[in-house]
């Protein structure tokens, strides 16, 4: 592995932190305000960019991470791959929400005050987001989890009902108690490394792999367990998911696919620099994160199909998908990590979009109970298209984003002869095709509620600023789906930096 | 260490953790941050007690750090006992916790005088050796950490859901001690974990909904509602 240095990590955070005090401070219009917003988050999008060309992640070569300030930041192509995934969600969730968030103005849902303070929010929580992936320093890394935790939490709150209140606190309160293991597990690492390592002052995530081998095998497993309790909590892994389909279905929209593309991630990414480093040795590890994986997957789906809140069935397929990724990085081979962030990143595309459309029928009808719901296709043609795509892509269907991210899982599976585990990922695929294309059904082609067929026919489905960001994502969603190698070079290198870490 | 500083600092582990049912027990919720304040006392003299010790003075500075975070942050506008003045305590009170923390407690040292032995002296790290000699005071801040998950597994009230937020940070710091006492850069680890933040966020959160809905107890907030369908 090569360390260079890098002057452009540390000015990352800086651009939105920027972007938020002139969105909280700063006397400006609605007009300044979308600005700043754009400005904090497009070049940062771009640098993130640059940062990935610098790591090779286009055109091969040995493994290169970036480092800053001693050390203190790093960024290997996994660090930069999640800052892209970052600043395009949040730049997307940003313009989708400038009609959406003036429309719950008009309709006095919120106030022009907690609209100022949403982008602000969004803005921090980029900020706190860049740092969780680029500190290098495990305790430090807790610190900004946790506020990167409460701008989350405040989000959720935005409608201020008892509910959102209620999940807002459910949210903040399950992810540090579950962060508060990983420190748990830090410690037990921590203690045992300065009990023969004297000078050691601080955990490098990058010098994790050594610090793994060195750990005995009872010791190992404790910390396992902590950072698995951990990162599944933060992921929305059943069974610590309670959290999460609150969260999904009290939050606004936008914010519903920033959680489930986005948010949920960072538990994966977490699991990729702890978990998976224990793979390799103690197989009992690979075990326990398939089974995790599978009742997620299982439990996740099931739930979802009894849902009759479009949100929640939404968010408890998050649960069930989010099993496929951390079941892939769990497996610490090469297939099953590159098959864990191919989902990843599917998943983050094909989830927001699906949160999008949603968001596009509670603009338009006002209400997200599927029973109340049905034949909407006629009134909202592009939602019920991009609707259809992503929920088939989530189904995993050939041509489609996710049939090469689940197929690879499946696959990984298999070469590590879990079969059980590859058979119930395929089942629940098949139902989870099932559960979606049914909820589309109902949604956009069953029977014509009253609600809807009062619904005009002249009035425009949506403004434009909510239906760019829904067919950009869903000719991604088609485009790598039909060209699935369009994104191996990227994906192969973060696999290999991940590998990378691991001691001989 | 000696057996008596060991000796000291049992006493003073079980006292914290005694404070901190006694916190969580508590009828009255400004009673409720007395109790934490009293446990947070036995661990600033924990940690004093390990600075004198292994001579580590960052020792010090933790404890330092400990009388802010709770005899000061707690009385602050937004704090624990700022917020327990604006909401009280329904007359709901479970005793769930402090039995399932009484059994898992008697299970564990069950189970490690099954496996191994307890001891007040363990030779070199506590890490070393767990199959053979396990460190008393270590098995007791392990069990003030299990007692704040316990706490929030198992209570409603979104106050005390803040106390065990902070009894589980509480157990992890006193691990850290016990584990490794001489090492330096405990300070920072100890503002980077504190969850202070967190704390406060939540304990907004309560005082935003009892304004709202006179109750800050989960179970009720979501039963109002049935009540009301019902009706």
């Amino acid at each position: 592995m090569t360390y260079e240095t890098s002057l452009l990590l540390p000015l990352f955070p800086f651009i939105p932190l920027l972007a938020a005090l002139f969105v909280a401070f700063a006397e400006s219009g609605e007009l300044g305000r979308r600005i700043a917003f754009l400005l904090g988050t497009v070049p940062p999008l771009g640098l993130a960019g640059v940062i990935l060309w610098r790591l090779g992640a286009f055109h091969g070569g040995p493994p290169v991470v970036l480092v800053a300030w001693g050390g203190f930041l790093y960024a290997d192509v996994l660090s930069a791959l999640v800052l892209c995934g970052t600043f395009f969600l949040v730049t997307v969730v940003g313009i989708y929400s400038f009609p959406y968030m003036e429309h719950d103005i008009e309709q006095g849902t919120v106030t022009e005050g907690i609209v100022r303070w949403y982008y602000f929010l969004l803005l921090v929580f980029c900020v706190f987001m860049t740092w969780t992936v680029t500190i290098s320093h495990l305790f430090f890394m807790f610190l900004v989890v946790e506020v990167a935790t409460i701008a989350v939490s405040l989000l959720v709150a935005t409608y201020r009902t008892k509910y959102a209140l209620i999940a807002s606190f459910k949210y903040n309160l399950l992810v540090v108690m579950a962060m508060l293991f990983a420190v748990m597990g830090a410690v037990f690492i921590f203690a045992k490394m300065t009990a023969t390592n004297p000078g050691l002052t601080r955990i490098h995530l990058l010098e994790m792999g050594r610090l793994v081998a060195l750990l005995p095998a009872p010791l190992a497993l404790i910390v396992v367990a902590c950072f698995v309790g951990a990162f599944g909590t933060k992921g929305g892994l059943a069974p610590f998911h309670s959290w999460l389909p609150d969260a999904h279905a009290e939050a606004p929209a936008p914010i519903s696919a920033l959680l489930s593309g986005l948010v949920i991630t960072i538990g994966p990414f977490g699991f990729a620099r702890t978990v998976a480093l224990f793979s390799p040795r103690y197989e009992s590890v690979v075990t326990l994160v398939s089974a995790l994986a599978c009742l997620s997957i299982v439990v996740g789906i099931l739930l979802a199909i009894v849902q009759d809140d479009l949100k929640r069935l939404l968010a408890y397929s998050s649960v069930s998908q989010i099993g496929y990724v951390f079941g892939g990085i769990g497996l610490g081979t090469y297939l099953g990590m590159y098959g864990g962030l191919f989902h990843a990143v599917t998943h983050l595309l094909a989830k927001s979009l699906l949160f999008f459309c949603s968001g596009a029928i509670i603009y338009r009808v006002g209400i997200r109970k599927i029973s109340d719901l049905g034949g909407l296709s006629r009134k909202m043609p592009l939602t019920a298209f991009c609707f259809f795509v992503a929920s088939l892509s989530i189904g995993g269907l050939p041509l489609l984003a996710g049939f090469m991210s689940k197929y690879t899982i499946v696959l990984a599976m298999a070469r590590a002869r879990l079969w059980w585990a590859m058979v119930l990922m395929a089942a629940a695929g098949l139902l989870t095709l099932a559960a979606l294309v049914w909820a589309a059904y109902r949604v956009f082609w069953g029977e014509e509620s009253a609600r809807v067929a009062a619904l005009s026919h002249t009035r425009r489905e949506m403004p434009l600023a909510m239906s760019i960001p829904m067919i950009a994502i869903a000719a991604s969603v088609v485009l790598l789906g039909v060209f699935p190698q369009s994104i191996f070079p990227v994906l192969d290198s973060g696999v290999r930096s991940l590998l990378a870490l691991r001691a001989p | 260490m000696n057996i008596e500083a060991l000796s000291l600092v049992l006493i003073l582990t079980l006292s914290a953790t005694f404070f901190a049912i006694l916190a969580v027990e508590a009828r009255s919720l400004v009673q409720s941050t007395y109790w934490y304040v009293a446990h947070s006392c036995c661990l600033i003299l924990t940690y004093v007690t390990y600075g004198v010790t292994t001579g580590n003075s960052y020792l010090y500075i933790w404890a330092g750090l400990c009388v802010v975070n709770t005899w000061i942050l707690p009385f602050l506008q937004g704090g624990l006992r700022y917020t327990a003045k604006r909401i009280h305590q329904e007359e709901r009170l479970t005793h769930a916790a402090s039995l399932i923390f009484a059994i898992v407690a008697i299970v564990s040292v069950g189970v490690i005088l099954w496996r191994s032995s307890l001891s007040l002296a363990v030779a070199g790290s506590p890490l070393d050796n767990l199959d053979r000699t396990v460190s008393i005071n270590l098995v007791c801040s392990l069990l003030l950490f299990v007692y704040g998950t316990i706490v929030l597994l198992t209570h409603r009230h979104l106050f005390k859901l803040a106390l065990g937020l902070l009894i589980m940070t509480s157990g992890a710091h006193l691990t850290l001690v016990q584990m490794a006492p001489s090492f330096f850069s405990m300070v920072e680890i100890e503002i980077l974990t504190k969850v202070m933040g967190t704390v406060f966020a939540m304990l907004y959160a309560a005082r935003l909904l009892f304004e709202r809905f006179q109750t800050a107890d989960a179970a009720r907030l979501v039963e109002s509602d049935r009540v009301s369908v019902v009706l």
